[in-house]
C-alpha cells in the first residue's frame, strides 16, 4: 500500500464514497438550470451578438474599419489572438504536465481547464480569420497540393508555422479532453432517465461499458496523449512568439521571447482558469472538490511563471541598456516614457508587482483576494501583448513614419464578442458536459486518507489502494 | 539503522589521482600555456558552480513543491552542493587572469571602442569582481542553511525545519535565479563583449542544471553499485531519469529557439558568435554538442526500462555530464581560438579535474551524515511500499 507523508492532506474537502462524486457532479447537469445561469446566459450572447455584428459590417466595409495605419499594421486583433491562445495553456499544462507529474489535485480542475482551452483557442482562431482580406480563403493558408499553380505557402513564414502549431494544438487537446470525457459521458448514459438523454450520451460515450480491458486501453492511451500534449504546450507559444522575434524590430528581434511568451501564457490562463473556478465553485457547490488548497496551489503555479515572467522583463531591459544599440535602448525607453506608457506601467504593475502579494500563505488562501489578483493579471497580460506589439511599431526607424494607434469602435465590439462567445461556449458546457471529471477523482479518494477516516466515511476498499500512477 | 558511509580506498585513490592530474594541468598551464589554462579555468568554474547550482535548484524545487518522491536522495543532491566553495576558491584564482580573458578589462582597448565605453558602468573588473563576490556568498550562504535544517532534522525530526527550509527555498530560488542570470552573462557572455543575446542566460542555466541531474544520477548510481540499492531505488533512478529527459529537451528548445532566430533575423552583430561555431571544426563540435546533450540522452532514456537500468542510466548521465562541459567549451574557446579547437592534454587534463574534485566533494559530504534524511516528515513517501 502506498504511504503518505503525516503532513499530506486529502484531495477532497471532506471524505466522499464513490456514489457521493457521482452525485455531486452528475446532478448539477440533470436538474433544470438556474435562474442565475439564465442570466449568464443571456448577458454571454448578447455580447456574442455584439461582436458577430461588428464582425459582419468589417467583413462588408473592410479593414479600413479598425485603427491600423502603415506603421501599426497590427494591433489590436493580433493582441487579442495572443491573449486568447496564452489563455489557453493552462488547460494542457493541467491536464498534461500535472498529469506527468503525478500531482493528483489535478484531477478537480482539468476538466474545466481543458475545455477553457479549446475555447479560448476558438476564439483566438478568430482573429486572423477576420484579418484576411478575404477569409472564406482561409484555407489557403495551409500547405496542401492545389490547382493555383500549385501555388505553395511560405514555409519559411512563422504565421504558417502558426497555423500549423496551432491547428495540433486544438486537435491535440480536443482528443485528450474528448478521451477523458468518454467514462464519464459513460456514467451520465447510465444515469439518464429520458430516451432522448441515453441516445445522445449513449452516442457520445463510444459504448463505454468499464471493462478491465477498455480501462486498460484507455489509460495507455491517456498517457500516450499527455506525453504527446506536453511539447505541444511549449511549441505554440513558442511559434506565436516566433511571430514578431524573427523579425528585425527592435522590441520584438529578442532571443528569450520562446520561453518568456511560453511562461506568460501559462500565467495568464491559471489566472484566467482561477478567474473562472472561483465563481464556478461557489455557484455550483464544489467546494469540497475545488478546495481552498486548490487555490493555493494554482496561485504558486501562477506565482513561479510570474516571476519567470518579470525575470524576464528585467532581462530584456538590461540587454536593452547593455547592447549599447540606440534603436533597442530608444524601444525600452518609449515603452517606459513615451506616449505608451500607460499601458508599459499597467503592465508592470498587474504582472510583477501584484503577484508578489502570492508569496503569503494566508492571501493565497483568501478567495476574494485571489479573485482580484487574478483579473488584474488578466488584464495585465492582455496589456503586455498591446505593449510589445504597438508600442515596437508606432514608433517606426524614421520618424515621419511615426503614428499612434487608437483601436475603433469596431475592434472593442469585436473583443467584446470574443468574451461572448468564451462564456457562451463555457456556460452551454458547464450544463452540458460534467465540469468536474467524475472517474479521475474517484482515483484519488484514497489520497493520504487515514485508514480509520477510510472506515468510518464509507470510502470503498478499492479506493484506497492507490493514486492512479502514471 | 542507516549506516554510515565511507568512500572506498579504491575510488578514493581514483578521484585523488585525477585531482592531481587535473591540479598539475593548471598550474604548470598557467605558465606553460597561459592563453588555454585561462579559459580552461574559466569552464571549469562554471562547470563545477553548475553543478554545485543545479543541485541547489533541485532541492529547492522539491521543497517547494512539497516533494516526496525524492526526499530519499535529497542528501545526494545537498552533498552536491558541497563544490560550491571549492568553485569559490577558483573564482578567486580566476580573477588574477581577467585580461587573460576579458577584452573589456583592458582600459586601453575600452577607451577606443564607443560601446564598450558605452558598458563599462557593468563591465570592469571591480564591479566585475564584486559581483561575483556577491553570487558565491549567496549561493554558498542559502544553500548552507537549507543543508544545515535538513541536519538539523535528522536529530530531533520536527517539521518545522522543513518549513523553514521551505522559506530558504524560496529564497535560494529568487536570488539563485537572478544572481545566476547574471553570473552567466558575466563569466560567459562578456567573453564577446559587443554581442548579447536575451537568451544566452536561461540557456546556459537549463544546460547547468541538467549537468546537475546529471551529476546526482552518477552519484546514485555509483551508491547503488556499492551496496545502497535498499535506500535509492529503481524508482529514484526512473524518476531522475524522466527528469533528465524532460531537461535535456528543455536544453535543446532553448538551444534551437536562440540559433534559429539569430540565424532568422540575419543581423550581423548577432551572426558573428554563430558565424565562428559553424566553421571547419568548430562547426563539427556544436553538432556533437547537440548530439551529446539531446539526442544520446532523448533516444536512450525514452524507454522505460532503460531509466531502470543502472548502466544504461550513467551512460546517458555521462554523456550529458561531457557534453556540457564541450557545450561550454563552445561557449569560451572561440572567443580566442577563432579558427580551430585547441584540445589537447591541457583541456582533457582540467576535464579530468574537475570530475575528481566535484566526485570526491561529494563523497565526503555524504560520508559526514546519515545518507539519507531521516527525520524528514516525507521521507515516508520515498521509502519502499509497505504492507499488503
Amino acid at each position: 500500500m502506498k504511504q503518505y507523508s503525516t503532513l499530506r492532506k486529502p484531495i477532497l474537502g471532506t471524505p466522499k464514497s464513490f456514489e457521493d462524486v457521482t452525485i455531486d457532479i452528475a446532478t448539477q447537469l440533470e436538474r433544470r438550470p438556474a435562474k442565475l445561469w439564465w442570466a449568464a446566459l443571456a448577458c454571454a450572447v448578447c455580447a456574442l451578438g455584439v461582436g458577430a455584428t461588428a464582425v459582419a459590417y468589417q467583413l462588408k466595409m473592410g479593414i479600413g474599419t479598425w485603427g491600423l495605419n502603415n506603421s501599426v499594421g497590427w494591433a489590436f486583433d493580433i493582441t487579442n489572438f495572443v491573449f486568447w491562445v496564452g489563455i489557453g495553456h493552462a488547460g494542457t499544462f493541467i491536464s498534461a504536465i500535472l498529469f506527468l507529474l503525478r500531482q493528483p489535485w489535478r484531477t478537480s480542475i482539468n476538466r474545466s481547464a481543458e475545455a477553457m482551452t479549446l475555447i479560448a483557442v476558438a476564439c483566438a482562431g478568430i482573429f486572423p480569420l477576420i484579418h484576411m482580406g478575404r477569409p472564406w480563403l482561409f484555407f489557403w493558408a495551409t500547405p496542401y497540393p492545389n490547382s493555383r499553380g500549385p501555388l505553395w505557402v511560405n514555409f519559411r513564414s512563422p504565421l504558417v508555422w502558426d497555423c500549423i502549431a496551432i491547428g495540433t494544438y486544438f486537435t491535440i487537446s480536443l482528443v485528450f479532453w474528448y478521451l477523458g470525457l468518454i467514462p464519464d459521458l459513460a456514467t451520465l448514459r447510465d444515469r439518464a432517465t429520458s430516451k432522448t438523454r441515453r441516445f445522445v450520451y449513449g452516442i457520445l460515450s463510444f459504448g463505454w461499458n468499464g471493462s478491465m480491458r477498455v480501462w486498460h486501453r484507455y489509460d495507455a492511451v491517456y498517457l500516450l496523449l499527455a506525453a504527446l500534449a506536453t511539447p505541444l504546450v511549449l511549441s505554440v507559444h513558442t511559434i506565436v512568439s516566433m511571430d514578431f522575434a524573427t523579425s528585425i524590430i527592435p522590441g520584438w528581434h529578442s532571443t528569450v521571447f520562446p520561453p518568456y511568451f511560453v511562461a506568460g501564457a501559462i500565467f495568464s490562463g491559471f489566472a484566467m482558469v482561477l478567474t473562472l473556478l472561483i465563481v464556478a465553485r461557489k455557484i455550483m457547490s464544489f467546494q469540497d472538490y475545488i478546495t481552498i488548497d486548490h487555490i493555493d496551489k494554482m496561485c504558486r503555479v501562477m506565482l513561479a511563471a510570474g516571476s519567470l515572467v518579470g525575470i524576464s522583463y528585467a532581462i530584456e531591459v538590461f540587454v536593452a541598456w547593455y547592447s549599447v544599440n540606440p534603436y533597442e535602448r530608444f524601444a525600452f525607453l518609449n515603452r517606459a516614457l513615451g506616449p505608451y506608457a500607460w499601458a508599459y506601467w499597467t503592465m508592470i504593475t498587474c504582472n510583477v508587482f501584484v503577484p508578489q502579494l502570492l508569496w503569503f500563505r494566508n492571501l493565497r488562501r483568501n478567495v476574494i483576494l485571489v479573485f482580484v489578483v487574478s483579473i488584474l493579471i488578466n488584464v495585465g497580460m492582455w496589456m503586455e501583448r498591446f505593449v510589445i506589439i504597438v508600442t515596437s511599431l508606432h514608433r517606426d526607424f524614421m520618424p515621419s513614419s511615426w503614428s499612434m494607434y487608437k483601436p475603433t469602435i469596431i475592434e472593442i465590439a469585436i473583443l467584446l464578442g470574443a468574451f461572448g462567445l468564451f462564456f457562451t461556449a463555457f456556460l452551454l458546457f458547464a450544463r452540458f458536459l460534467p465540469f468536474i471529471a467524475i472517474s479521475e477523482v474517484k482515483g484519488v479518494l484514497g489520497y493520504a486518507r487515514r485508514p480509520q477516516e477510510r472506515s468510518s466515511h464509507k470510502v470503498p476498499v478499492h479506493a484506497i489502494s492507490e493514486a492512479p500512477a502514471p | 539503522m542507516i549506516p554510515t558511509f565511507r568512500t572506498p580506498p579504491a575510488l578514493a585513490r581514483v578521484l585523488a589521482v585525477g585531482m592531481a592530474v587535473g591540479l598539475l594541468m593548471l598550474v604548470v598551464g598557467l605558465f606553460a600555456a597561459p592563453d588555454r589554462a585561462w579559459p580552461n579555468l574559466l569552464i571549469s568554474i562554471y562547470y563545477l558552480t553548475g553543478l554545485g547550482l543545479g543541485a541547489g535548484f533541485f532541492i529547492a524545487i522539491q521543497y517547494l513543491s512539497n516533494a516526496g518522491w525524492s526526499v530519499g536522495i535529497r542528501r545526494i543532491a545537498e552533498a552536491s552542493t558541497s563544490i560550491l566553495p571549492v568553485a569559490a576558491i577558483g573564482a578567486v584564482v580566476l580573477m588574477f587572469g581577467i585580461h587573460n580573458l576579458y577584452e573589456w578589462s583592458h582600459s586601453s582597448l575600452v577607451a577606443g571602442d564607443s560601446a564598450l565605453q558605452g558598458k563599462s558602468v557593468w563591465l570592469n573588473p571591480t564591479f566585475f569582481a564584486a559581483r561575483i563576490a556577491a553570487y558565491f556568498v549567496i549561493w554558498i550562504v542559502l544553500s548552507k542553511a537549507i543543508v544545515r535544517n535538513s541536519e538539523r532534522q535528522d536529530k530531533d525530526g520536527d517539521p518545522l525545519h522543513t518549513s523553514r527550509n521551505v522559506r530558504n527555498s524560496a529564497l535560494f530560488v529568487v536570488s539563485g535565479l537572478c544572481t545566476s542570470v547574471l553570473a552567466s552573462m558575466d563569466f560567459l557572455m562578456s567573453l564577446q563583449p559587443h554581442w548579447y543575446s536575451t537568451m544566452f542566460a536561461f540557456a546556459s542555466l537549463s544546460g547547468s542544471f541538467l549537468s546537475g541531474l546529471a551529476a546526482i544520477t552518477v552519484l546514485v548510481v555509483v551508491l547503488r553499485r556499492l551496496g545502497y540499492r535498499e535506500l535509492f531505488r529503481d524508482e529514484h533512478l526512473c524518476d531522475l531519469g524522466r527528469l533528465m529527459l524532460a531537461f535535456s529537451v528543455f536544453w535543446v528548445y532553448l538551444w534551437v529557439s536562440q540559433h534559429l532566430l539569430i540565424w532568422y533575423a540575419n543581423i550581423p552583430e548577432e551572426t558573428t558568435y554563430y558565424v565562428v561555431r559553424h566553421a571547419g571544426s568548430w562547426g563539427t563540435l556544436s553538432v556533437v554538442n547537440v548530439l551529446l546533450n539531446w539526442a544520446v540522452p532523448f533516444l536512450v532514456l525514452l524507454p522505460r526500462a532503460s531509466k531502470r537500468s543502472e548502466t544504461v542510466m550513467a551512460a546517458a548521465a555521462m554523456s550529458i555530464l561531457v557534453g556540457h562541459w564541450l557545450d561550454l567549451f563552445i561557449i569560451v574557446m572561440p572567443s580566442k581560438f577563432r579558427d580551430a579547437p585547441p584540445l589537447g592534454i591541457w583541456e582533457i587534463g582540467a576535464f579530468t579535474g574537475i570530475l575528481a574534485v566535484f566526485f570526491g566533494a561529494a563523497f565526503r559530504s555524504l560520508g559526514k551524515r546519515s545518507l539519507v534524511p531521516v527525520g524528514d516528515p516525507y521521507l515516508v513517501e520515498s521509502l519502499p511500499a509497505r504492507g499488503h
